[in-house]
């Protein structure tokens, strides 16, 4: 009796281990026909509106599609690029998820994906000019996108202009026009209010550059794939014209832009600043946390033409997928369906599709949705938006120590000769070419 | 007869040691793959250029090389150094100092014990670290009140120059723990030793020196070396309240690890760092084993 029972021991062991270990063996699973039962995992990020929204979603699919289980992986932006490339190097990510291959979102090299193009998916609610910034060169497309928020945008507190006694500029301003206004806003609110937040003194959570002067003064951003892309004087020009702003109270000075976040602790939600750049999708997390009426814009122009990042978030199915298919369905149940817009709404910005967007429009916009619109479609219309640019591999690595070095410049503690030689050095260091 | 007993207990015996091991597997399984493979394996990628791609090289001492040249490396080390000194002695000091307090059997003496832990339960996570942004940032709560007194006051948290002790000062808050051995020690102290002091005239600063600190110094060593370590291993609070900044001021070694490793895929160099993490705490751990010599008594150790 008791072999027996020492005998059920073990076997009750062996199959305990043999469940825990047997998840690490699966790599390499055969893809699978439509009528086998399929586990998705798609990820994304957002708050806990975009989590809700896109949970619903999730169980209509699976209604639909009894047979695709599908795990959500879901959390806060914070961190959630640097899980998805740990993910990748493991070989251990979601089916689907929400990601972009524009910077500043990604560096992830386009085959990490597979090409959409070799599925039927419906793509005929979408811009071409929105579209065509999701193709690789050879035809690979890398996602379909979810929001058509384009890049360059800067938001203004229309109310704090309006108590300053300053009007708004206006859609064709220039980089002299908001330099400016930047200053009025300063000399109006006897020095209590900044223009706006210095781009260029390392704010936290932004790109390196600032990216939309640069386009506009040099026709780069800081980086391309070969390493940096702006010249030593064209560096020092960026910071000395930032200079002259933070000297004299037009842009922030360097501990109200090293400690800016994006969100409710903003410096234009603070009334620390008047004017900021930001991503069109994030508009309404800005405005919910404000009684102030804030306005979008686009960046202001400079000598050059214009133009702009395409958007870049986007649905796209990772290249090592088991289960192509059922990811591809999902796909398009997430961009292609009635019932998935109307409850999506604008939780990921203004949608891509045109179909997404008229199901809106009927159903009556916000102030805030109103703004996003009609900006979206005063870019499209007016500049040249583009989804060719590229970074360099080591642009995050690069951006953080910029940063670093603009912060120590806009605190005094060097000169702009000893951050461009800093930034070069860096650039080199990291194995980019400098022009 | 009697072989065949041995024989049988034998078996028995043999059976009882497996199911043991059957049932300790899945930690064992844990252990190895989780913690022993990964520590051994990060040797080994410390030699090499890894950055997530099947394709790398094994590099000799070029990530060691780079940790001790690099100027972001060289920071990180400086500051998170120059935390560990101060943020330690403070720590300890403050308690001691509630410790000594709490053993004084004034009323209450368990809320108080509560109250001075809740800190440490509520510990180094995100939320307390948030906290402190909004108590010491531009229009911050320590800011508020100063200005009762019509001072002004500046973000403290973005200023270079005080950023650091904030962190500290974060640190120091949260002492409870180091509190709650103390006081354990300090209940150790035999009564008899103070009445003698008392009848020869001692003070109670003369007491606390002469009787108090040594006999409760194994225990300040065992909470400095805890400390030692918890400090230079500090992470949470600088990735959520400055996120390393401004200008890498709290880019202290572990968030640039995980900066490296993760958020720039330099897996080779980042694990040249952990292990030079490692050998820094080692030091520091050594030196102060070292120096216990001269400062901790045991009551074993008759002199």
């Amino acid at each position: 009796m008791k072999t027996q029972s020492r005998w059920i021991g073990f076997i009750a062991i062996g199959m305990l281990v043999l469940m825990t270990v047997a998840p690490a063996f699966g790599a390499g699973r055969p893809e699978t026909t439509a009528t086998e039962q399929v586990t998705l995992r798609y990820s994304w990020w957002g708050g806990e509106s975009r989590h809700n929204a896109f949970l619903d979603v999730l169980d209509m699919f699976m209604e639909e599609h009894p047979h695709i289980r599908v795990e959500a992986e879901y959390g806060g932006f914070s961190g959630y690029r640097d899980r998805l490339s740990a993910q990748m190097a493991a070989n251990n990510q979601p089916d689907v998820f929400m990601s972009g291959h524009l910077p500043p979102w990604d560096i992830l090299p386009w085959d990490a994906r597979k090409d959409l193009s070799q599925f039927d998916l419906d793509l005929s609610y979408y811009d071409d000019t929105l579209m065509a910034t999701f193709y690789a060169p050879d035809g690979f497309l890398i996602g379909v996108p979810q929001a058509g928020g384009v890049g360059g945008s800067y938001l203004i507190n229309a109310t704090l202009l309006d108590e300053l006694g300053l009007e708004l500029p206006s859609m064709f301003w220039t980089w002299d026009d908001f330099a400016e206004l930047a200053q009025s806003v300063y000399d109006a609110s006897g020095g209590t209010v900044y223009g706006a937040l210095d781009e260029a003194g390392g704010v936290p959570y932004a790109n390196a550059g600032p990216p939309h002067f640069d386009i506009s003064y040099h026709n780069t951003t800081i980086t391309n794939e070969n390493g940096l892309a702006l010249t030593a004087d064209q560096l020092r020009f960026t910071y000395e014209w930032w200079g002259r702003l933070r000297e004299s109270g037009a842009v922030s000075p360097a501990d109200i832009t090293a400690q800016a976040d994006d969100g409710a602790n903003s410096p234009i939600v603070n009334r620390d600043v008047a004017m900021l750049p930001i991503a069109m999708g994030s508009f309404s997390r800005f405005q919910d946390n404000t009684p102030d009426t804030l306005v979008l814009f686009p960046a202001p122009a400079g000598p050059n033409e214009p133009f702009t990042f395409g958007p870049g978030m986007s649905y796209q199915i990772s290249a090592h997928t088991a289960h192509p298919q059922e990811a591809a369905l999902l796909i398009a149940f997430l961009t292609n369906r009635r019932e998935t817009g109307i409850r999506m709404g604008t939780e990921v910005g203004v949608p891509a599709s045109g179909m997404y967007r008229d199901l809106l429009i009927e159903q009556g916009l916000s102030e805030a949705e109103e703004a996003m619109f009609e900006l979206q479609n005063w870019i499209i219309a007016n500049r040249d938006v583009r989804g060719d640019i590229t970074v360099h591999a080591r642009y995050n690595e690069f951006r953080d120590l910029v940063r670093a070095e603009q912060q120590a410049m806009a605190f005094g503690r060097q000169t702009i000769d000893q951050t461009v030689d800093a930034v070069v050095r860096h650039a080199r260091n990291l194995g980019m070419n400098v022009r | 007869m009697t072989n065949l007993r041995k024989t049988l207990q034998q078996r028995r015996r043999l059976a009882e040691v497996g199911q043991a091991y059957g049932f300790l597997s899945l930690y064992l399984i844990g252990l190895f793959a989780f913690i022993l493979w990964p520590f051994g394996h990060s040797i080994y990628l410390a030699f090499t250029n890894y950055r997530f791609s099947p394709n790398y090289d094994y590099v000799g001492f070029t990530n060691f090389i780079r940790v001790f040249t690099d100027s972001l490396s060289l920071k990180s080390i400086n500051v998170t150094t120059r935390y560990a000194l101060v943020s330690v002695p403070l720590r300890l000091s403050a308690a001691l100092l509630a410790a000594v307090v709490l053993n004084t059997g004034i009323r209450g003496i368990g809320i108080y014990r509560t109250v001075y832990y809740v800190p440490s339960l509520i510990g180094g996570g995100v939320a307390v670290a948030i906290m402190w942004r909004r108590i010491f940032g531009r229009r911050g709560l320590f800011n508020n009140f100063i200005a009762i007194f019509g001072l002004t006051g500046q973000d403290w948290i973005a200023n270079p120059d005080t950023v650091r002790f904030m962190l500290v000062l974060l640190s120091v808050w949260q002492f409870g723990s180091s509190m709650l051995i103390f006081l354990a020690a300090l209940k150790q102290v035999p009564k008899g030793l103070y009445e003698s002091a008392e009848i020869d005239g001692a003070g109670s600063i003369r007491k606390f020196f002469r009787i108090t600190v040594p006999l409760i110094s194994p225990v300040i060593l065992f909470n400095l070396v805890m400390n030692i370590i918890g400090a230079f291993q500090v992470f949470t609070q600088a990735a959520v309240i400055t996120g390393g900044g401004p200008m890498n001021e709290t880019m202290f070694m572990v968030l640039n690890i995980y900066n490296q490793a993760f958020r720039y895929g330099n897996m080779g160099y980042a694990s040249a760092l952990s292990w030079t993490l490692l050998v820094i705490i080692a030091g520091f751990t050594g030196i102060s084993f070292l120096v216990s010599k001269y400062w901790v008594y045991y009551e074993t150790s008759a002199k």
